[in-house]
């Protein structure tokens, strides 16, 4: 134990600019900056989008022989006659969405339902990769599924003479399969955000697990699965590939699931491919459509996260 | 009676209420178990989807098949002379096409009967007698024609590219005759599938089609095909079912994802470390948010109708790489570098979320500690947040790719040429890609376009889920690292 004699660092005097005063640091900034540029890139996408669709939008429109009514209100879309009514498309991209969300909401719910109430983390483990091994299917290979393998078995149940070769059913049957992993899982996400104590509740006062899901949880989940069936509208109207391979190649106006129609995107797909001049209406009417089905996504979009937060519960 | 109601609460079980409530509950329980079952079908069924999906697919993978020649073997035959004809074939023909009164006036003429004659003096017999000769030559079978006249043959009916293909691939003279022949039937005659019956049914009724196959094209070639061979990932496009391939599609898909890739992964992880790290919580950070929230949104064709219109269009004169000096640049801007450029905005948002997520589940300590000991901001997120953070970005990363690679609707608008046979040479020459191919066969009605689909789906399909697998059993060991 010797005594140990411990030498004092000694302090420099603290010189005027060594301030201990933040200091601004130029890289810093212009590193900030430059990230700033990267994130307002995706505004330049967006402008980009606007710009183009409502532009070539604003030339079909003054274009002679196209009026806003005859383009929202009249029933034949052929701008080889230059008849621009877009109603028919319409209709089509209505109806596949809605047979595609019928098919959706009921199964990807229940999915959900299974995933966030009943399955043990192991068992979610397992099956929630097949959802998303779906998502991972190209929705080309849903378009040949549904041209290859749906359409015939549909005209075989109901008859070749009441189902025509390319049909809205198959596809927004098809459809429905595409966008059944969006729903579900939003749809268990709106589930997870109920708390345990309402569960609990429910069970503690002698209700069944079931009852629980349904008349519990998924009521009190109600804002968060309309805002994922909305998303899933959304999707299935902005889908084009299963349209375009198996909806029908030609405009058509009718409500008859049976038969065959063209949807926007179908049709937005199937014009440009061909040789299209800059000049063309053919052309500059695909910017028209383009616009509205757009401003129909965006709108379904908005009102879908407006129903996340002006109806979510505040637990 | 009276007394016991006062005490107890109206709707306590009174006796034998518990019988009936014992079935209650039981019918309740029951629906309950029911109810279970149902829910985890309905989570099956989409796993059925997804083999249905396949299986499809598989089935039209292979099968029997008949083959047929859409060119006749007559019309591409040289002509034989008569000189090269024997004895006894140059007989026939006189018999056979030589008026009657003509031929019993033979022997006199030539003062000896046509079994006696020679050779020669038969050929002259043939060229003097036969009024129209032409038509009557070259009927001998294919199969019967020397080696070098085969060669030949070949030579003359593919074209010259093809040829000098071939002879790359195995100079015709080292190859054996049977290889020949393969070759010919296939080159010239154009050989071709007339008729096919699906995998499934092939494997089950394989005997009972051959019958089929005998019976209704008699003497015609039938084989069990394969539609996804090692030749048809690795030969170039062509216009026939029987000889297409995908090459060009896969050399196109990887030149359009690269470009994808180089575009938007630094832009996207820089956007998402600012919105994450840097942004304060104002209004134009927010609107900067929910832009890209929306723009995850779009609809994928809107963004082809973008790319067409800027990319194409609008840059069409770099986009086609004529300011570059390309030699024989395309007329317009429908080349690979459009569509990598479209491809990386509509994948940006998917980069961007993911990276914003990773960066979130970075726990907040690491950034209190960096900055505790007098890092700046940036070498905060530089040497701790990122290396943290980064394989969440990584699956973002493969995710996008998954994405690029299967998203087809975009490219159809920018410009996709279904059919191109040339090999992409870099970013500005005209491109088609495994997906654009896939849909470019289906659309077509025969049947032998959706077996090459199909072949073409299953490749797609390998890689796609690769990708997404790879990033779920990635997210997933995250999930538990953290």
């Amino acid at each position: 134990m010797t005594a140990t004699t411990t030498e004092l660092p000694v302090l420099t005097p603290l010189r005027k600019e060594a301030s201990l005063k933040k200091r601004p640091r130029r890289n810093e900034v212009a590193i900030r900056g430059a990230l700033f540029v990267c994130a307002a890139i995706s505004i330049g996408t967006t402008l980009a989008i606007l710009y183009t669709l409502l532009s070539e939008a604003v030339h079909f429109f003054t274009a002679p022989g196209v009026t806003l009514a005859e383009f929202f209100f009249t029933t034949t879309w052929a701008p080889e006659f230059e008849a621009y009514g877009i109603l028919p498309l319409v209709t089509a991209t209505f109806i596949t969405s809605v047979i595609a969300v019928t098919v959706a909401l009921p199964v990807g719910l229940a999915a959900a339902i299974y995933l966030s109430e009943y399955a043990s983390p192991r068992a979610r483990g397992m099956l929630k990769p097949i959802l998303e091994l779906l998502v991972g299917v190209p929705t080309v290979v849903f378009g040949y599924f549904a041209l290859t393998f749906v359409t015939p078995v549909i005209r075989q149940i109901f008859g070749e003479d009441n189902v025509q070769f390319y049909n809205m059913a198959s596809a927004g049957l098809v459809l429905g399969f595409a966008v059944l992993p969006i729903i579900s899982s939003m749809g268990e996400d709106a589930l997870n955000a109920v708390p345990r104590a309402l569960r609990e509740a429910s069970l503690g006062l002698g209700a069944t697990k079931l009852e629980t899901s349904l008349k519990i949880v998924v009521p009190a989940a109600l804002s968060g699965i309309a805002a994922a069936v909305i998303v899933g509208v959304s999707r299935a109207m902005g889908e084009t590939m299963i349209v375009l391979l198996s909806a029908g190649a030609g405009p058509n106006f009718t409500f008859n699931p049976f038969q065959s129609a063209e949807t926007m995107t179908g049709h937005i797909a199937r014009i440009s491919t061909g040789d299209l001049s800059y000049e063309s209406m053919d052309y500059i009417s695909l910017f028209a459509i383009g616009l509205m089905l757009f401003l129909m996504t965006l709108g379904l979009n908005l009102i879908s996260r407006w129903f996340v937060r002006r109806f979510r519960e505040v637990y | 009676m009276s007394t016991d109601a006062q005490i107890r609460p109206g709707n306590a079980p009174g006796e034998g209420d518990h019988l009936k409530a014992d079935r209650a509950i039981r019918s309740r329980l029951r629906t309950a178990a029911g109810g279970r079952v149902a829910l985890f079908l309905s989570l099956l069924l989409a796993l059925l989807v997804l083999i249905a999906l396949i299986l499809n697919v598989v089935d039209q993978l292979g099968g029997y098949v008949v083959y047929g020649y859409r060119i006749d073997p007559k019309s591409v035959m040289p002509a034989i002379a008569p000189e090269d004809m024997s004895e006894q074939e140059l007989r026939d023909m006189i018999l056979n096409n030589t008026p009657a009164y003509r031929l019993e006036a033979i022997p006199d003429d030539y003062g000896v009967p046509l079994a006696e004659m020679d050779k020669d003096l038969l050929v002259e017999v043939v060229y003097a007698e036969i009024p129209d000769l032409d038509p009557l030559m070259g009927t001998r079978p294919f199969t019967e024609l020397p080696t070098e006249e085969l060669i030949a043959v070949i030579q003359q009916n593919v074209t010259t590219s093809r040829f000098d293909q071939l002879n790359e691939e195995q100079p015709l003279a080292q190859r054996s005759r049977a290889e020949l022949l393969d070759l010919f039937e296939k080159e010239v005659l154009e050989e071709r599938v007339v008729y096919s019956w699906r995998l499934f049914d092939s494997l089950l009724n394989g005997p009972a089609i051959i019958e089929t196959i005998e019976r209704e094209y008699p003497g015609q070639q039938y084989e069990l095909r394969w539609w996804l061979t090692p030749q048809f990932v690795t030969s170039p496009q062509t216009t026939r079912a029987e000889t297409t391939g995908l090459r060009t599609a896969i050399l196109g898909s990887t030149l359009i994802v690269v470009i994808t890739i180089l575009f938007s992964m630094p832009i996207g992880i820089a956007a998402g470390v600012y919105l994450e790290e840097f942004a304060a919580p104002n209004r134009i950070n927010q609107f900067l948010q929910a832009n890209i929230y929306n723009l995850s949104g779009v609809p994928t064709i809107i963004y082809g109708l973008m790319g067409l219109a800027i990319f194409v269009r609008a840059l069409g004169d770099l986009t086609n790489g004529s300011m570059f000096g390309a030699p024989n640049p395309p007329p317009n801007g429908r080349t690979i570098i459009s569509a990598g450029l479209t491809m990386g905005l509509l994948v940006m948002p998917l980069i961007i979320i993911n990276t914003q997520e990773a960066i979130r589940a970075v726990p907040q300590s690491i950034r209190d500690g960096a900055l505790a000991v007098g890092a700046t901001y940036w070498q905060t997120v530089w040497h701790h947040v990122l290396p943290m953070a980064i394989p969440g970005i990584l699956t973002g990363i493969i995710l996008a790719i998954s994405r690029a690679v299967g998203e087809t609707a975009p490219l159809v608008v920018v410009g996709a040429a279904a059919y191109i046979s040339v090999d992409p040479s870099g970013p500005f020459s005209s491109f088609t890609g495994l997906p654009i191919q896939i849909w470019a066969w289906t659309a077509l009605p025969e049947q032998t376009f959706r077996n090459v689909a199909a072949a073409a789906i299953i490749v797609l399909l390998a890689v796609v889920l690769t990708f997404n697998l790879t990033a779920i059993i990635l997210r997933n060991r995250l999930r538990k690292s953290l």
